[in-house]
C-alpha cells in the first residue's frame, strides 16, 4: 500500500513540478539576476561619467552612503512620510473595516465604492489629486477660500510641509481600500460564538472589541502593517505624478529619491547601494513587526 | 477571467475515498491505467496549449515590438531605429511614413517615451546596449554621451555637414560643436524664451507699453495688482519641468547683458562675485516673490501646459516662457486668444535660447556603411536640406521637415533662411509678430555652454532637480532666509560644490 | 425609563452614527472622483475659472479618447498642438491592460497554485526563505533593476512587447502568489489527500476534488490581487514600452498628462476611461470577492 502510494506521488508529483518550472523560470530570471545585478554594482565602480573607472569597488559606495547629496534629506522626508501615512492608511482602513461590517441598508453599494480608489492607477489618481491642489484653479483652493480658512488661494505644493500633507492624504486615499478589504475579510471571519460568549461574560462593547476582535485580527494586522510599510516605503508613482520631490526635494521620498540620484548624478554603483540599503532596513524593519507582535513562524489558524 | 481554472468539484457522485470497496480497488487499477493516460493526454494538451500561447504571443510581439538585428542584412530594408520624445508625435510619424515611402532601401522605424523620462530611458538605453541608431538629444546629453561612447560627432563621417553652419543662426551654433569644434549633427529645432504681455489686462491698468526695464515690470505688476484684481500674481515665468535653467539665464541675460555666466571660459565659478550677475538676478526675483509678492511661487512648478493655459485663460499680465508655446498661449479656445503679445526681453533685450540636435550613434557606426549611410540620409532629410526625392541637397534642396515643424506646430529653428519663408511668416503672423520674433532671434545667448561639462548636471540638476537648482528655488519660494547675505553664502557653497566635484572629475 | 427603551434608543443612536460615518466615507472616496469627472465634461479653455465651474458642457473628451482620428478632426481647432496624440493610444491601451491582467491572473493561478502545491507536498520546509524572497523583490527599488531588465529584455528581443511587461509583472506577483498559497496549504490537513490517493484517485482528480475548494479563497484572493498589480504597474510599463503595441493604461494616463501641452480636462477624461475595467470586474465579481475572502482567505 505504502509503495503504491509513493509510485503514485512519485509520478503525479514529478509532472505537476514540470509544469510549473516555466514560472519558477520567469521568476528567476526577473528576480534572482537583477537582484545578483544591484549587488554586484554596489560594489562595483560604476559611473557614467567615469566610464574608465571600473572595478571592485569594496565598500566605497556604502561608505559614502551617508554623504550623498540628498540622502538624508531623504530619509528623513521618508521617516515622516511612512509613519504618517501608515497610521492614516491603518486608521481608515480600519475604521472602514468595522463600517462595513455592520448590516444596513446600503452596506453593499458601500462596499464596492470603497474598492473604487483602489481601481484607479495611482498615477492617475494622482493626476486627479494634483488638479485638486492646482494653485491657480483648484477646488481645494476654493473650498479653504469659501470656509474662510485661507485669505486667497495658495500654492500648497511650494511649501514644504503642505506638500507633504497633501502628498500623504493623495496617497492614502488610493491607499486604504487594500487594508480596508483584507481587514473586512477577516472581521467577517470572527466566529460568532466568540461574540456570544463575550456577551454572556458581560463584556460591552469596547472589551468585546479588544478581547475578541482584536485578538483574531491580530494575524491580519500583521500583514497588514507589513504591507502598508512595505507600500509606503517604496511608493513612486504618486510622487512622480504630484510633487516630482518638491519643492526643493522636501517630498523626495525614498525611491523616488534615487531614482533621481541615478539619473542625475549617473552613479550606478552608488544608486545600487543605496537600494541594497533601504531594502535591507525594510527587511530588518519586518522582522521588527514580526517579533514585536509575537508570531513566531507565520502560523495560520487551522479550522 | 478572473476564474480558477481547475474549477472547484463539489459533491460530486463519484464514491468518496472512505467507501471503497476491495472490488472497487480492483477497478481502480484499470482506472489508474486510464488515469496515467488522462494524464499524458493532459500532458499534452497543457503542452500544446503553452506551445500555442507562447507562439500566439510571440508572433503578436514581433508584430508591433521592437525586433532587430545587430547586422545589416542583405535582404530587405536597412532597419534604422529613431528614438524621439512625444511631442508632435503624429507629425513626425507623418514625416517619417513619407521618408519610408521614398526611400525603400531603409525602414526607419519610431519609438518615443515622455518628455519627462527622455533622458532617463536614453541613459538606461544606452547602458543596456540598446540599439538605436539616431535620436533627439541636447547639449548637456552630448557632453556626456560622446565621451561614454554612446553617440559620435557626424561630421567625422560626413564631412560635409559643415556646410551647414553657414545658415545656422549664430547664437545657436555653439551648441552644435564638441570640444574638438566638430558638428555633432543637424538641428531638430531651436527656440528661445519669448517675453509676453497681455494687451488688455496693461490697457485696463492704464498702462501702454510692455515694461522694458526690470524696474518698470515690478512696478507695473503693482498697479496691475491694484487696478485689475482678477490678476493676483501679474507675473510668472516657466521655471518647472526642464525650463528652470533656461529661464534663470534668460532673467540673468536680460538684468545684465549677453556676457553674463556662472563661469568663466576655464570653469571656474564667477558666481560667487558679490554684487555679481548671478547675485542680482537672484535678489530680483527672491524680491518679486517675496517682498513685492507680484511673481507667483507656484511658478516653480510651471511647466508648459501651465504656463501657456494660465496666461491664455487670463491669470498672468506677463509671461515668459518658450517661443513654441506662444500659439497656444494665444489662439481659440484660450479666453485671451488675440490679446497676448510679445515685445523683446526687458533690460538688455537678451533672451536665452537652446537648441536641440540629432546625434547619431556608435551603433549605428558600428553597423558598417550602408547603416551609417542610411542614417545620414534620414537625418538630413529631418534636420537639413533635401531634394524633393528627400535625397540631402545642401545646394538645392529645401529645409523639409524644419520648416514643417516651424509652419505646423510654430516651433522655432536654427536656420536663418526659414525665417524669410513666406509658409513660415503666414503661419507665425497667425499668433504674433514675427518681425518680433525676428529681432528676439538676433539678441539670444545659448546658454547651454555655460559650464558645459560632464558634471555640470551633477551640479545643477540640469533638467531636473540638483544642489544649484534646489538652493535657488528655496532661495525663490522664501523657504531660507534671503537677506543679500544668506544668498551670497548660498552662492559660496555652491561654488565649493562646483569645485569639488571639478577636482574629482579631472 | 424601561430597559428595552433604553436599549432601543441605544441601537437608534448607533444606526444614526453608523449612517453618517458612511456618507462621510462614501463622500471622501468619491468627491475627487466626481470632480474629475465634472472637470472631464467641460472644454478646456472654461476649465480655468474661479471659482471652479461645474455645469457639464461637451463630452468631446470621452469622443478623443474613444476615436481619436475622427474626433480630433471635428472637434480641435489646432488639432496638433492642443491635443496629445498619445491620446489616441486609450483603446489599444485599454486593450493591452486587459490581456496582460488576464493573463497575469491565469498565470498565477495555475503555476501559482501548482508551483505552491510541489512546494508543500515535497515537504519544502522554506517557509520563512519562500517569504523572504517575495519580499525582497518588493522592497528593492525599481531604479536598482532597470538595467538588468533592460537587459534581460534585449536579449530576448522583446522590447516593446506586452509579452515583457507580462514577465516582469508575472515575476512581481507570483512569488506572492505562491507563498500566499503555499501557507494556505498547510491548513489543508493532508491525511485527506493521502487516502485519497492511496484509494487510487489521481494527483490531478485529488488536486480538484480535495484541495482546491479548501483553498478557493486563497485563489481568489491571489487573482484579484495580481490583476489590480497588473494593471496599476506603471514604473515597468513605462519603462519598457515605446509604442502603443504595448502601452498600458498608466502609462498612456501618464503620458496626456505630461506632454507639453496636456489639456487637463482630457487627462480627467482619461483618468475616468482607465477606471473602467478593474471596476466593472469588481462589480461582476463583488460577491465572490467578498465571500471568497471572507472565508478564512485571511486568518
Amino acid at each position: 500500500m505504502v509503495s503504491a502510494s509513493r509510485r503514485l506521488r512519485g509520478r503525479g508529483a514529478l509532472f505537476i513540478f514540470l509544469t510549473t518550472l516555466p514560472a519558477l523560470a520567469i521568476i528567476t530570471i526577473f528576480t534572482l539576476y537583477p537582484i545578483a545585478f544591484a549587488l554586484w554594482s554596489s560594489f562595483s565602480f560604476y559611473d557614467l561619467t567615469n566610464p574608465e573607472k571600473t572595478g571592485f569597488a569594496g565598500i566605497t559606495n556604502y561608505a559614502g552612503a551617508l554623504q550623498t547629496t540628498g540622502f538624508q534629506h531623504s530619509v528623513e522626508a521618508s521617516v515622516v512620510f511612512v509613519i504618517a501615512s501608515f497610521f492614516l492608511v491603518v486608521g481608515l482602513a480600519l475604521g472602514s473595516a468595522l463600517l462595513l461590517n455592520e448590516k444596513f441598508k446600503g452596506v453593499k453599494y458601500l462596499q464596492v465604492i470603497v474598492l473604487l480608489p483602489w481601481a484607479i492607477p495611482f498615477v492617475v489618481a494622482g493626476l486627479m489629486w494634483r488638479w485638486i491642489y492646482d494653485s491657480n484653479y483648484g477646488i481645494l483652493n476654493f473650498a479653504l477660500q469659501s470656509l474662510g480658512v485661507i485669505p486667497s488661494y495658495q500654492a500648497w505644493l511650494t511649501q514644504p510641509n503642505p506638500a507633504m500633507a497633501l502628498l500623504i492624504v493623495a496617497y492614502a486615499w488610493s491607499e486604504f481600500p487594500v487594508s480596508t478589504l483584507l481587514i473586512l475579510a477577516g472581521l467577517q471571519s470572527v466566529p460568532k460564538e466568540l461574540y456570544e460568549a463575550a456577551v454572556v461574560d458581560g463584556a460591552r462593547a469596547f472589551a468585546r472589541f479588544r478581547r475578541v476582535t482584536l485578538v483574531w485580527l491580530k494575524p491580519v494586522l500583521l500583514i497588514v502593517f507589513v504591507y502598508e510599510t512595505l507600500r509606503a516605503i517604496t511608493v513612486f508613482d504618486s510622487i512622480y505624478v504630484i510633487t516630482k520631490g518638491q519643492p526643493a526635494d522636501a517630498t523626495a521620498i525614498i525611491s523616488y529619491y534615487i531614482y533621481r540620484y541615478l539619473f542625475t548624478f549617473y552613479d550606478v554603483g552608488r544608486a545600487s547601494a543605496l537600494s541594497i540599503i533601504v531594502l535591507v532596513v525594510s527587511g530588518v524593519l519586518i522582522y521588527a513587526y514580526f517579533k514585536f507582535l509575537r508570531i513566531g513562524s507565520l502560523e495560520l489558524r487551522a479550522r | 477571467m478572473a476564474k480558477p481554472k481547475k474549477k472547484v468539484a463539489e459533491n460530486k457522485s463519484e464514491t468518496s475515498p472512505e467507501t471503497k470497496t476491495f472490488q472497487d480497488r480492483l477497478d481502480q487499477r484499470i482506472s489508474r491505467r486510464q488515469a496515467i493516460s488522462r494524464m499524458g493526454a493532459a500532458a499534452i494538451g497543457i503542452g500544446a496549449v503553452a506551445a500555442a500561447a507562447a507562439g500566439g504571443y510571440y508572433y503578436v510581439s514581433t508584430q508591433g515590438g521592437q525586433q532587430r538585428t545587430t547586422t545589416t542584412s542583405s535582404a530587405g530594408p536597412i532597419r534604422i531605429d529613431f528614438f524621439i520624445w512625444q511631442y508632435g508625435v503624429q507629425m513626425v510619424q507623418d514625416n517619417v511614413a513619407r521618408y519610408n515611402a521614398a526611400h525603400p532601401e531603409s525602414n526607419v522605424v519610431l519609438s518615443s517615451v515622455p518628455q519627462e523620462t527622455y533622458g532617463d530611458d536614453v541613459i538606461s538605453r544606452f547602458s543596456s546596449a540598446v540599439p538605436t541608431d539616431i535620436l533627439y538629444s541636447d547639449v548637456n546629453y552630448q557632453i556626456l554621451f560622446e565621451p561614454a561612447g554612446w553617440i559620435a560627432p557626424a561630421q567625422d563621417y560626413f564631412p560635409e555637414i559643415t556646410k551647414y553652419k553657414a545658415d545656422i543662426t549664430p547664437g545657436y551654433l555653439p551648441g552644435f560643436l564638441n570640444k574638438a569644434g566638430k558638428m555633432y549633427g543637424l538641428s531638430y529645432y531651436g527656440d528661445y524664451t519669448c517675453y509676453l504681455y497681455n494687451s488688455r489686462i496693461l490697457s485696463q491698468a492704464g498702462i501702454t507699453a510692455p515694461a522694458q526695464t526690470w524696474d518698470d515690470v515690478i512696478t507695473h505688476a503693482q498697479q496691475i495688482q491694484q487696478k485689475v484684481p482678477s490678476v493676483k500674481f501679474p507675473l510668472a515665468a516657466f521655471f518647472g519641468s526642464y525650463g528652470f535653467w533656461q529661464t534663470f539665464y534668460n532673467f540673468m541675460q536680460g538684468i545684465n547683458g549677453p556676457n553674463a555666466a556662472f563661469f568663466d571660459k576655464d570653469l571656474n565659478p564667477i558666481f560667487d562675485t558679490p554684487g555679481g550677475p548671478v547675485f542680482k538676478t537672484i535678489r530680483w526675483l527672491v524680491d518679486a516673490i517675496n517682498k513685492y509678492k507680484v511673481m507667483t511661487p507656484d511658478t516653480v512648478n510651471y511647466d508648459d501646459p501651465t504656463c501657456a493655459n494660465t496666461m491664455g485663460a487670463g491669470t498672468h499680465a506677463y509671461m515668459w516662457e518658450p517661443r513654441y508655446d506662444f500659439i497656444g498661449t494665444n489662439t481659440s479656445p484660450q479666453k485671451e486668444a488675440g490679446n497676448i503679445k510679445q515685445a523683446l526681453n526687458p533690460g538688455s533685450g537678451y533672451a536665452s535660447c537652446w537648441m536641440r540636435p540629432y546625434n547619431m550613434t556608435t551603433s549605428n557606426v558600428k553597423r558598417g556603411k550602408d547603416a551609417m549611410q542610411a542614417q545620414w540620409s534620414f537625418q538630413q532629410y529631418f534636420g537639413g536640406k533635401t531634394d524633393d526625392k528627400f535625397n540631402g541637397d545642401y545646394a538645392n534642396g529645401a529645409y523639409r521637415v524644419a520648416k514643417r515643424i516651424a509652419t505646423d506646430l510654430a516651433v522655432g529653428f536654427v536656420y536663418d533662411p526659414l525665417w524669410s519663408d513666406p509658409d513660415v511668416v503666414k503661419a507665425y503672423n497667425s499668433f504674433g509678430d514675427i518681425n518680433i520674433m525676428k529681432d528676439q532671434a538676433q539678441k539670444i545667448v545659448l546658454h547651454q555652454t555655460d559650464g558645459l561639462t560632464k558634471y555640470w548636471t551633477k551640479w545643477s540638476g540640469g533638467f531636473v532637480q540638483g544642489p544649484a537648482r534646489t538652493t535657488i528655488t528655496a532661495l525663490m519660494l522664501g523657504q531660507k532666509p534671503n537677506t543679500d547675505n544668506d544668498i551670497m553664502n548660498a552662492l559660496a557653497d555652491l561654488a565649493k560644490q562646483w569645485n569639488d566635484l571639478k577636482a574629482s572629475s579631472g | 425609563m424601561g430597559e428595552s427603551e433604553r436599549v432601543k434608543r441605544g441601537v437608534r443612536t448607533r444606526t444614526i452614527f453608523l449612517y453618517l460615518f458612511a456618507v462621510l466615507l462614501a463622500l471622501w472616496v468619491l468627491f475627487p472622483i466626481v470632480w474629475t469627472v465634472l472637470t472631464s465634461l467641460r472644454i478646456e479653455a472654461e476649465v480655468r475659472t474661479v471659482p471652479p465651474s461645474v455645469t457639464p458642457t461637451t463630452i468631446n473628451n470621452y469622443w478623443l479618447l474613444v476615436d481619436f482620428a475622427h474626433a480630433s478632426k471635428l472637434f480641435v481647432t489646432s488639432a496638433i498642438y492642443f491635443v496629445p496624440t498619445i491620446a489616441a493610444e486609450m483603446p489599444d491601451a485599454l486593450r493591452n491592460s486587459t490581456i496582460i491582467g488576464a493573463a497575469i491572473v491565469a498565470i498565477n493561478l495555475t503555476a501559482g497554485s501548482l508551483a505552491a502545491y510541489t512546494f508543500s507536498r515535497l515537504k519544502f520546509r522554506g517557509r520563512w526563505p519562500l517569504f523572504l524572497y517575495a519580499i525582497a523583490s518588493r522592497l528593492l527599488p525599481g531604479v536598482a533593476v532597470i538595467i538588468p531588465f533592460y537587459v534581460i529584455i534585449r536579449t530576448f528581443g522583446l522590447l516593446d512587447t506586452t509579452l515583457a511587461v507580462f514577465l516582469i509583472h508575472a515575476a512581481y506577483t507570483l512569488p506572492f502568489s505562491i507563498w500566499v498559497l503555499y501557507t494556505y496549504l498547510f491548513t489543508v490537513p493532508t491525511d485527506i489527500e493521502e487516502s485519497a490517493l492511496v484509494d487510487g484517485y489521481s494527483r490531478f482528480e485529488t488536486l480538484r476534488k480535495v484541495v482546491f475548494p479548501v483553498i478557493w479563497p486563497g485563489l481568489v484572493a491571489v487573482a484579484i490581487f495580481s490583476f489590480m498589480f497588473s494593471y496599476n504597474e506603471f514604473f515597468f510599463a513605462q519603462l519598457l514600452t515605446t509604442t502603443a503595441a504595448s502601452h498600458t493604461v498608466p502609462v498612456v494616463v501618464a503620458g496626456i498628462g505630461g506632454e507639453l501641452t496636456t489639456p487637463i480636462s482630457l487627462v480627467a477624461a482619461s483618468g475616468i476611461v482607465a477606471m473602467i475595467p478593474p471596476v466593472v470586474i469588481f462589480v461582476i465579481f463583488r460577491r465572490r470577492i467578498m465571500s471568497g475572502l471572507a472565508s478564512g482567505a485571511v486568518k
